[in-house]
């Protein structure tokens, strides 16, 4: 056996990248350790998180509804989508969390390492940008204590 | 005469919210397209029109096409506009 060859596992893009919803807190130190890797220059991890207002209107809390299988479908389809355009992507992280929360609570992280910075920005806006528009994730926004709506469109 | 398909339908948002339940089964003539899942919704619950034309489908996991053909045990889920992130 070739001792050099058992040094430098090549990890498949199945197993480099992670998915999850959770109803639990995302961890930010979690999903920048699934992103961290020694061929990575750059690892760019994009947070987002609850809003106070909406169009000028108050919000309390946002309520996060998803179909959770195949939101892990359609993470996977992204991060295939990424390696496709940006084939030095080391890893694709995304995760989401559901349930209510409240104004600052972090509702999705996604997390993309690289060894070029460039590539990196790209890849991740094009993942949070492609999971707004096809995941099956839903949020009603409430306004008030009894006030709420679906939201018609990110 | 025709054989029925039973589907299983996921519902969300404000499909889950009129409907008051997250999953219906629904019985259908063999060749129905899962078009006809939301139309049967909706003749049940007229206030759901709204979502009609902003309604897509999934199938067994994937986004299809309104005129996917459907199967005997298939898992349909109809996807109100989405807003995650």
């Amino acid at each position: 056996m070739n001792p050099i060859a058992a040094l430098s596992p090549i990890s498949s893009p199945s197993t480099a990248d992670h998915f999850a919803i959770t109803f639990a807190p995302l961890s930010f130190e979690e999903v920048y350790a699934l992103a961290d890797d020694p061929a990575n220059g750059a690892v760019v991890l994009m947070s987002g998180m609850v809003r106070n207002q909406t169009g000028g209107r108050t919000v309390v809390a946002l309520e996060y509804q998803a179909y959770e299988p195949m939101a892990i479908a359609v993470f996977k389809q992204i991060a295939q989508e990424v390696r496709q355009t940006w084939s030095d992507v080391t890893h694709v992280v995304i995760h989401h969390r559901t349930g209510r929360l409240s104004i600052g609570e972090i509702s999705v992280l996604v997390a993309i390492g690289c060894p070029h910075r460039a590539e990196a920005f790209a890849a991740c806006q094009y993942a949070i940008d492609a999971l707004k528009q096809n995941a099956p994730i839903w949020k009603k926004e409430w306004y008030n204590e009894q006030e709420y709506s679906w939201v018609k469109c990110c | 005469m025709s054989n029925l398909i039973k589907v299983t339908v996921k519902l969300f948002a404000a499909y889950q919210e009129t409907c008051g339940v997250s999953e219906v089964a629904l019985h259908l003539p063999e060749g129905a397209i899962v078009a006809q899942v939301r139309d049967r919704l909706l003749e049940q619950y007229p206030a759901l029109e709204q979502w009609r034309e902003v309604t897509r489908f999934g199938l067994n996991l994937q986004f299809v096409e309104p005129d996917a053909v459907l199967q005997d045990g298939d898992e349909v889920v109809l996807i109100p506009p989405v807003s995650g992130g």
